[in-house]
């Protein structure tokens, strides 16, 4: 199965889960998460089902003005 | 004494805020920020691939500033860019507190007014406490307010640009007619004297970046900005003098020796 991480595309496995893939891809302490544009809550990473095409943007701290 | 400079509800005892990009490195950043005085500092959030130090480096030396974070949308050119943003900063930063920017245009970085209220709306049914970045217009400085904003930021001038405030009558306008509503200026302030000139206006504090960040000694700017905030303030409350016309002698005139004694 075809996804993007943060632009990239990348083909995963589709029994991997959400928490999975993101531990596979180094993401750990302070990150948020958004699939297809939409907010996913920490809290919903293990029941939110990855699909094909699914567009994941992983977004972590940085200083801003 | 200086009033109690508050933002929804809390108290600061600084009216400064500031940024923490763009400095020559975070350890300058964190010594800028502290000689500042500030409380309260702005960062966002970005793709960053994790093997990446770097990020990680400067959101710890922006968390040992103990400063309260102010999460912005900076770059967002739509409300529902700007509400996801949002509610991952909130996840991450764990605050309501929000600098809410959406970008109308791409050249002057001028903020959407429309985007920008129905985004404040939306953001701040959803328990946001949303401080938005907006131009010096009336109509859509009320709308916020309307909207539910308790603090608004009203631009000197396009970010970046250091050009001061460049709309001097629209921001009296605004802050004769929002008198009861913290106006902080956000963006376009270059210089200190800038930033105390809006103080001495009435304005309730400043935040800036660039001009601290791209200073050549920034910790030295940082503190010089502080002084001037500071003056600004004491004068806005001191009351300035009414300016006038013509001349008038500070030192007394009666008991003025030689008096006429060149005339004939």
């Amino acid at each position: 199965m075809d996804i993007l991480i943060n632009g990239q595309h990348i083909t995963i496995d589709t029994a991997l889960s959400l928490p999975d893939l993101l531990a596979q891809q180094g993401f750990q302490g302070s990150f948020a998460l958004a699939i297809n544009g939409d907010f996913v809550p920490k809290s919903e990473y293990a029941s939110t089902p990855l699909n094909e095409g699914d567009a994941l943007d992983v977004l972590t701290p940085i200083s801003g003005g | 004494m200086d009033k109690a400079f508050t933002l929804y509800g809390e108290e600061f005892r600084s009216r400064f805020l500031i940024g923490s990009a763009l400095y020559p490195s975070p350890a300058i950043m964190k010594e800028a920020v502290a000689a500042s005085g500030s409380q309260i500092i702005t960062l966002s959030l970005r793709r960053q691939n994790p093997a990446q130090q770097e990020g990680r480096a400067i959101w710890d030396y922006i968390q040992q500033t103990g400063c309260k974070l102010l999460p912005n949308t900076a770059g967002c050119k739509t409300p529902k860019e700007a509400i996801t943003l949002a509610e991952m900063s909130r996840e991450i930063f764990q605050t309501d507190w929000l600098k809410l920017e959406i970008i109308g245009d791409d050249y002057n970085l001028q903020p959407d007014p429309f985007g920008l209220v129905d985004a404040a709306r939306e953001l701040i049914k959803r328990g946001f406490k949303v401080l938005p970045y907006t131009t010096d217009d009336l109509v859509v400085c009320n709308k916020l307010r309307d909207a539910g904003c308790e603090v608004i930021m009203p631009w000197g001038a396009p970010i970046g640009t250091g050009q001061g405030l460049l709309n001097k009558y629209s921001l009296r306008t605004l802050r004769e007619r929002l008198p009861d509503i913290p106006l902080i200026i956000d963006a376009g302030i270059g210089a200190p004297s800038q930033a105390c000139e809006a103080m001495e206006m009435g304005f309730d504090g400043i935040l800036l970046n660039t001009a601290v960040a791209k200073a050549q000694n920034p910790v030295l700017m940082a503190r010089a900005f502080a002084q001037a905030i500071e003056a600004g303030r004491s004068a806005y409350e001191a009351g300035l003098m009414l300016k006038r016309q013509t001349a008038s002698p500070s030192t007394p005139t009666i008991g003025m020796p030689f008096w006429h004694q060149g005339q004939k």
